[in-house]
């Protein structure tokens, strides 16, 4: 809540310098746009409820930028987003004061974007590209508000070389995280799971037939640790192409307090210890998330791969008010993604897209429940130069990224993703 | 899956079915300048950094203010001969620059007539328009 108090006196106050400093010559420049979407799967439900087709799926961003003098321009983006289980969520994606050093070098302050990959950057803004989603086994929804924009700052610039140059960026900060979002939900879940089973095999006072379990959450609190993110992109060495890699370290502690209670055997009725609280308290920290991109544009086509690689690992506590000694698990993973896009545009008006893409939530436990496997076919129709609608289907094999906490029945291996979207911008 | 399947092709179909392309003729356009700027031509790879975003200076130091056209013969003209786009790779380049905040696009006009009062007025203000536009009072730039 304080955060979220913090981050809206911050907006008011710099819309209000931003328009305090208005002059004739350097306007507010305002732009904007709006998109609906549907998403409906064969089986499984994919960040919505999309077994039984879901509009939940739609994007509200204004975008507001001044020029204050040849050299420092302020700006910021607000934005609705709505998606699934998620709800509806108003935050500022990207706002700060951009100076340039000079011709090649600036910096920035503020909440910066960070260059994750080729796209990452506009990952939520659909009318940049042909597809509907970018290819989720590199740009993985669980991550998107970890690594989504950084509170901080940022120095970039392009270097001119003999053909070419080489860009480069370099983002500090924290991750602007949320404690509902859906992510931090799938995550806290995750990390109780396991708690839960050591209690309820580890309780001696638990007669037979008595489980326990969580009755309700008490506070949840998520803070981001520094993070950092470095780019290195080279750009047209030869024309139309561009390639380099990523590295962004991030961490996020996650607290959080349940109050479990036991679950009565319903023959015996019988209660043999009342209700007790736990304090939750889990360190993730990704000490590199590293991505190699490739990216080839010839007339109409663009060529496009990329591979991820991130190694995590989790300490999580539990301290139970029942006392004794804390329960401690850790977790170390590697996670693995990486497809291969191809994108042509057929017109101004018609373009198509088919990619590839393999993710592995832990490389060394490969079976159908870690992975997901995703064959994507898309169509883009631009209506006008301020309309588009897209169509897209999605075969996939593997539940690797499907969240566990919106499908509570078995899931399926084989299934299919079909996503429509209409964006309008102005 | 087939039953998705089947959807997908449909709709594929129908929204390919209903789009004609239309060819555009294009006319050829010139460069214009505010009167005051001393220099007389431009480079033409000069011409591409600047509508693409990076801060040029004229010979004198002065800034160059670029501004270009919405649509339009001269428009498609100028962004093909110049900067090897067509008129939607020019806007999807500054719609990425927009909503990622990496920058501002030139000011546009909807008419030549207004894109020329404002070169007129403007100190260091650069644009184009077609070659049959009234243009009295700019400076038109031979581009190298």
């Amino acid at each position: 809540m304080k955060k979220k108090l913090a981050l809206w006196v911050w907006v008011l106050g710099f819309l209000s310098f931003i328009s305090a400093t208005a002059t004739a010559d350097s306007e507010l420049v305002i732009h904007g746009l709006v998109s609906q979407g549907f998403m409906s799967t064969s089986d499984n439900n994919f960040l919505s409820k999309s077994e039984s087709g879901s509009f939940d799926f739609n994007e509200t961003i204004v975008n507001l930028q001044k020029q204050i003098d040849e050299k420092l321009r302020l700006g910021v983006q607000l934005m609705s987003r709505t998606l699934g289980e998620e709800g509806t969520r108003f935050y500022v994606d990207w706002g700060y004061g951009d100076y340039r050093l000079n011709d090649t070098t600036g910096i920035r302050l503020g909440r910066v974007k960070v260059p994750f990959g080729l796209y990452n950057k506009y990952r939520d803004i659909d009318l940049l590209r042909t597809s509907v989603f970018l290819p989720t086994t590199v740009y993985m929804e669980d991550y998107r508000q970890f690594i989504g924009s950084f509170d901080g700052g940022s120095v970039y610039g392009s270097l001119p070389m003999k053909k070419g140059t080489l860009d480069f960026e370099f983002v500090f900060g924290g991750a602007s995280a949320e404690e509902d979002s859906m992510v931090a939900k799938d995550w806290f879940n995750q990390f109780s799971a396991g708690y839960e089973g050591f209690l309820n095999a580890n309780t001696p006072a638990l007669p037979a037939g008595v489980t326990l379990g969580k009755a309700a959450g008490l506070g949840r609190e998520v803070d981001a640790k520094n993070s950092l993110s470095a780019q290195l992109l080279f750009n047209n060495l030869v024309e139309g192409l561009r390639f380099g890699a990523t590295r962004t370290v991030f961490g996020v502690d996650m607290n959080e307090t349940y109050l479990y209670q036991p679950t009565f055997n319903p023959v015996t009725n019988a209660l043999a210890i009342p209700g007790f609280t736990t304090l939750m308290s889990s360190e993730s920290r990704y000490k590199s998330i590293d991505v190699g991109s490739v990216e080839y544009t010839r007339d109409r086509f663009t060529f496009a791969a990329e591979l991820m690689a991130a190694h995590g690992q989790t300490d999580t506590t539990f301290n139970s008010s029942l006392g004794g000694a804390p329960v401690f698990f850790t977790n170390t993973h590697t996670v693995e993604g990486k497809y291969a896009m191809v994108d042509y545009r057929h017109s101004d008006k018609i373009s198509w897209c088919v990619y590839r893409g393999e993710y592995f939530a832990d490389r060394s436990n490969k079976n159908w429940q870690n992975w997901q496997k995703d064959t994507c076919l898309s169509l883009r129709y631009n209506v006008s130069a301020d309309w588009s609608i897209k169509i897209e289907n999605h075969w996939i094999d593997g539940v690797g990224l499907v969240q566990r906490n919106i499908n509570h029945g078995a899931l399926e291996r084989d299934w299919n993703l079909l996503a429509i979207k209409a964006t309008y911008n102005f | 899956m087939k039953k998705s399947l089947v959807v997908f092709l449909t709709l594929s179909i129908l929204t390919v079915s209903v789009v004609t392309v239309f060819a555009e003729g294009e006319a050829s356009a010139i460069v214009i300048a505010n009167p005051n700027v001393s220099q007389d031509s431009v480079k033409s790879a000069d011409l591409a950094k600047l509508f693409l975003g990076k801060n040029q200076a004229w010979s004198d130091g002065q800034k160059m203010v670029p501004v270009t056209l919405e649509s339009g013969s001269a428009h498609d003209s100028f962004l093909k001969m110049y900067l090897k786009k067509s008129a939607s790779q020019f806007s999807t380049f500054w719609k990425q620059a927009i909503f990622t905040g990496q920058g501002i696009p030139p000011k546009s006009f909807k008419s030549e007539a207004e894109l020329v009062d404002y070169v007129k007025k403007v100190a260091g203000a650069i644009g184009y328009i077609s070659s049959e536009t009234p243009h009295e009072g700019v400076k038109v730039l031979k581009v190298e």
